[in-house]
């Protein structure tokens, strides 16, 4: 009876007082902690309800549902064939059988899921902070209550509830794998869990790089790779460290490498399903293992909520997209500016004079206004100074498309690649070069190579839609495939790094082992003098392990060679597929509305022909997956690799899979494909200015 | 120089032209007005081959949009309603981007640039960063980058929304010289006293319908209510004379006073006059007689506003 009439008594008492001015039409509410607030509040509701309201969100979910369901119906048919499950059996047999495929299903839906949703987590992400940096609307955010955290917190959790509704997806599988095929509860909560807590560290990474980039496959991008640094990276390190006898690692249990990497705790999780053996750690470890996730989660979330609030200060201070990759001029030099400003008669006399007079193609500039920034901006290569014009080129688009750099600062570029540099260095002497690792490395720059390709481009041109340039591009008369080529030439020109890097390592390590292995010779006399100052070294019979006695008399040093016919042959494939795959991405782009589900979309495509298939033609059929195999570019660029090492790649046999072929087959596969993937880049291009130029009358 | 006859447009269920059919010959200035939605824009991204037209056809410059739209986009120049900057170049590099799409040669850039960016005052700002600019110079780069070809039709889509006052007046200076030139343009803004005082013609516009096209004096004939109504005249009355209702009533006898309306509390006098040649004085001299002491007194001047507002219902589409 009281608990009414409390609210009642306070607006009585507040009328009278408040019935002078009018009221305001917003109940006026002291800061509560209430849980919608914690939650992000609107800012959850709205990402929720857009989310939920895209045609292109339903797109994923039905693709998603749609390969796990096939994977699913593959696994359950062949599962069946070897159990010899047949149609007439009884109840009871049929139990049976199904308990004993049960678990094949389960691996094969769990695996799925933690290959998918961290992947989908980055790329869900991906789009959270940057496209309201762009739109503007992160500043109108700004002038609103809502705190920084809670702007993350309701990206967060909104994109959390689509990551959800796609592991659900899953649950009727997993239920009835444990109701009927009795797999064990925890070994089957623990992968679940993993799966969710590395989604949830994706998607969180993948908010932080999505307010430090600028556009969404950036952020995509970034997000991948430092999900993957931080799924790969402690695990070789402590790995590294545990092989230096002097380091207190020495000592450590094995497991513990295992331990520090989530798919490797989750593959050990898999293998307690499918009884493979013995865990290497203890059963609840895989705790560690989430709770460390987790924890990893709270710091990008602390991290995004900084990067957040520089982000909103910077658009409210300087309008959308300002303050990030443009650097602007110094006090000093923005006085220059505003000196001559203010004195307008006496600066536009000299401008005009300037500009008719302007040699050739050289800056068409006022001296006296811009000599500093001319001479800043010298200093700092290419980084855009106010104050400074650069000129154009003849191809507006794919001059400032090749303007635009990959990453912010322009020391990222050259660290990145001085680390990765540091690193190869470091495995070839680990190594002693052999083939294993020619091949490892280039491999693994391959795939990540073709990972990039895949989001380059899918923003391209519906980026521009979104920020209303592209009208304005429309109407000028670049011919679609001018702004096409601009395009892609510019995104060929932000991968060529990778791929310079690439061959340079396979020329480096291939070609000319004999010339590097000197490179190595001061590191051994490191070791010596070390070997020579310090008596810890020296009593330590351990410290000279045998790679390094290996290449310690460098005249028995061996490493492999590469023909350079292969890693031309190499080369060529993985153009031709990067070729590819951008064209594909571009068209994509052009035909969808948005960046974010062009990306998706264009990523899914390739994880579907390069991974699913093979996989799935695997499970169906061993003639089909050798056919695909020899058309598939990873495998094809292995092969090559393979067959060139130690051999002329011209006569050698190739390795594939299931039977040896003649270099001459090999090649004319090799061939066939690189047609085959440009034939399919021009003709992805070919519609895509058809869709460009739709509206009219527009030369292709 | 545009030419459209029954230009339609569907969006989904939604009719944006409804048998649209338009003619603007060389060097007239098209002032194109309507409420919200009434399909400007979309007029003008048909005309410019960005959007193509359901049925009908349009012609600039002779051509036929969805025949020889690269014809077409090499002799207009469209500023978009909402204009999308690259954020990463200088207002240099901006017009030297699209001069070079274009195809003008680089040697000829500079200069170029040097005149477009003096017509348009922002020599100051040539080499600011295009993000950093505000909406109004934002703006006027916008109308910057139109002229660089040197286009003979001009699509401007609410060109002065965001400028400031003195911005505004400039700006239509700016488009009254480029008339001059010889320019055709076609220019759709909100601000109707502005349209209606440098078009030579305007159009009005409903729901895709064209309720009008004609030249601007004869829009001011139909915003008047009848047509016996002349000038309109409010005369507002200081205290210590006669009270309004008292000289309504002497004047109402005048054979040259159509209608009188009057407020005593106010004290304001309305005078509908009949239409002719009238001189005003006759009021002023009849108001005195009936000792009525005139504070102001002011023949109401007739805007585009009324022919708009008596045009168009006001409905949203
Ligand atoms: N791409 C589109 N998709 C769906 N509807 C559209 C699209 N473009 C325009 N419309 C609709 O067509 C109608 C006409 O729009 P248009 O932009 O031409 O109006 P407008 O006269 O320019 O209005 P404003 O004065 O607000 O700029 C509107 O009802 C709008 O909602
Ligand atoms: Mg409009």
């Amino acid at each position: 009876m009281t608990q009414p009439r409390t609210p009642t008594t306070t607006t009585a008492a507040a009328a009278p007082a408040e019935a002078a001015k009018p009221k305001s039409w917003v109940p006026r509410r002291s800061w509560r902690p209430s849980l919608s607030r914690v939650l992000g509040g609107p800012v959850f509701a709205k990402e929720v309800w857009v989310l939920g309201k895209r045609l292109s969100t339903s797109w994923v979910r039905f693709i998603y549902g749609f390969l796990l369901l096939g994977m699913l119906a593959i696994v359950v048919v062949n599962a069946t064939d070897s159990y010899s499950y047949s149609g007439n059996m009884g109840n009871l047999q049929a139990l049976q059988a199904y308990q004993q495929i049960a678990p094949v299903v389960t691996i094969a839906v769990l695996g799925f899921q933690f290959g998918m949703l961290p992947l989908m987590g980055c790329v869900l992400g991906g789009s959270a902070v940057c496209e309201e940096v762009r739109a503007g609307s992160l500043a109108t955010l700004l002038s609103t209550p809502l705190k920084a955290w809670q702007i993350v917190m309701g990206k967060l959790l909104g994109r959390c509830t689509e990551l959800l509704i796609l592991s659900l997806l899953a649950l009727p599988v997993l239920l009835m794998a444990r109701v009927l095929g009795g797999v064990n509860g925890e070994s089957l909560i623990a992968p679940t869990v993993l799966c969710a807590a590395n989604a949830l560290l994706a998607l969180q990474i993948s908010i932080w790089t999505s307010a430090r980039a600028k556009h969404a496959a950036g952020a995509i991008a970034g997000a991948i790779g430092v999900l993957f640094v931080l799924w790969v990276l402690p695990s070789v390190l402590v790995g590294v460290l545990m092989s230096v006898p002097t380091m207190p690692f020495k000592g450590l249990n094995p497991a513990f490498i295992t331990l520090l990497s989530p798919p490797m705790v989750f593959l050990v999780k898999l293998g307690d399903i499918a009884s493979w053996g013995a865990p290497p750690f203890q059963t609840l470890h895989w705790v560690w293992s989430v709770v460390s996730s987790l924890a990893l989660t709270g710091l990008f979330f602390v991290l995004s909520t900084r990067a957040v609030r520089r982000a909103m200060v910077a658009t409210a201070l300087l309008g959308p997209g300002a303050g990030r990759t443009t650097k602007k001029a110094p006090p000093d030099k923005r006085r220059a500016v505003s000196i001559s400003q203010d004195v307008p008669m006496a600066a536009t006399p000299a401008l005009d004079g300037a500009s008719p007079a302007a040699p050739l193609d050289s800056s068409p500039d006022s001296p006296q206004e811009t000599n500093e920034a001319a001479r800043q901006r010298k200093r700092k290569k290419s980084a855009v100074v106010e104050g400074y014009s650069r000129t154009v080129g003849d191809n507006p688009v794919l001059w400032r498309e090749v303007q635009q750099r990959f990453t912010r600062g322009q020391w990222a570029l050259p660290v990145a690649l001085g680390i990765c540099c540091c690193a190869l260095l470091f495995l070839y002497w680990m190594s002693s070069m052999k083939e294993g690792l020619q091949i490892g490395v280039a491999m693994f720059g391959a795939v990540i190579l073709l990972l990039l390709a895949a989001l380059q481009t899918p923003g391209a041109i519906s980026s521009e839609r979104e920020g209303r340039t592209l009208d304005v591009l429309l109407t000028t008369p670049l011919s679609a495939r001018a702004i096409l080529w601009g395009k892609l030439l510019g995104s060929a020109k932000r991968l060529a790094p990778l791929y310079v890097a690439i061959a340079l390592h396979l020329f480096f390590s291939g070609v000319l082992p004999g010339i590097t292995r000197y490179i190595f010779l001061p590191l051994d006399e490191v070791v010596r003098f070390l070997r020579f100052a310090s008596p810890a070294f020296a009593n330590n019979s351990d410290f000279i392990p045998e790679h390094i006695d290996g290449y310690r008399s460098y005249l028995g040093w061996d490493p492999a060679r590469v023909d350079p016919v292969a890693i031309l042959a190499f080369l060529l494939v993985l153009a031709c597929t990067v070729f590819m795959q951008f064209a594909v991405g571009l068209l994509l782009s052009a035909v969808m509305r948005r960046t974010t589900p062009a990306t998706i979309c264009n990523l899914l495509l390739w994880i579907l022909v390069w991974a699913f298939l093979p996989v799935v033609l695997a499970i169906v059929d061993n003639g089909l997956i050798d056919l695909y195999g020899a058309l598939h570019p990873v495998v094809l660029m292995a092969m090559v690799l393979d067959g060139g090492t130690d051999n002329a790649a011209l006569s050698a046999t190739y390795d594939v899979p299931d039977n040896n072929v003649q270099a001459f087959t090999f090649f004319v596969f090799l061939v066939l494909y690189c047609f085959a993937a440009t034939g399919v880049g021009l003709g992805a291009l070919k519609v895509a200015s058809l869709e460009l130029g739709f509206a009219g009358g527009r030369k292709r | 120089m545009i030419e459209t006859s029954n230009l339609t447009k569907h969006f989904g269920s939604l009719v944006a032209l409804d048998s649209l059919t338009l003619s603007i010959g060389p060097g007239e200035v098209f002032g194109f007005i309507g409420p919200n939605g009434a399909g400007k824009t979309t007029t003008m991204r048909i005309l410019s081959c960005l959007t193509r037209p359901d049925a009908g056809t349009a012609k600039v410059c002779g051509f036929d949009t969805r025949t020889h739209g690269d014809d077409i986009r090499k002799c207009i120049g469209y500023m978009p309603d909402f204009l999308g900057v690259y954020d990463d170049l200088t207002v240099d590099e901006y017009l030297q981007f699209f001069a070079s799409a274009y195809g003008i040669a680089r040697r000829a850039r500079a200069t170029i640039i040097g005149q477009v960016l003096e017509l348009t005052d922002l020599t100051q700002k040539r080499h600011s960063l295009v993000d950093g600019l505000s909406r109004g110079m934002q703006q006027r780069l916008g109308v910057a980058r139109v002229l660089v070809h040197d286009p003979k039709v001009l699509l401007l889509d609410e060109p002065a929304s965001g400028l400031d006052p003195r911005a505004r007046i400039e700006m239509r200076s700016l488009l009254i010289e480029l008339a001059r030139m010889g320019k055709t343009l076609m220019v759709s803004s909100h601000i109707l006293s502005e349209l209606g005082e440098m078009s030579t013609s305007i159009g009005i516009i409903e729901r895709g319908k064209l309720l009008y096209a004609g030249s601007v004096t004869d829009a001011f004939a139909r915003a008047k209510t009848s047509a016996t109504q002349g000038d309109r005249i409010v005369v507002k009355l200081a205290t210590s004379g006669a009270t309004p209702s008292t000289i309504k009533q002497a004047l109402e006898t005048d054979h040259r006073v159509l209608k009188a309306t009057a407020n005593d509390e106010q004290r304001t006098l309305t005078v509908d006059l009949t239409t002719g040649e009238h001189e005003h004085h006759f009021l002023l001299e009849r108001i005195i007689a009936c000792q009525g002491r005139i504070e102001s007194f002011q023949p109401e001047v007739v805007k585009l506003e009324d022919a708009f507002l008596r045009l168009t219902t006001g409905a949203l589409q």
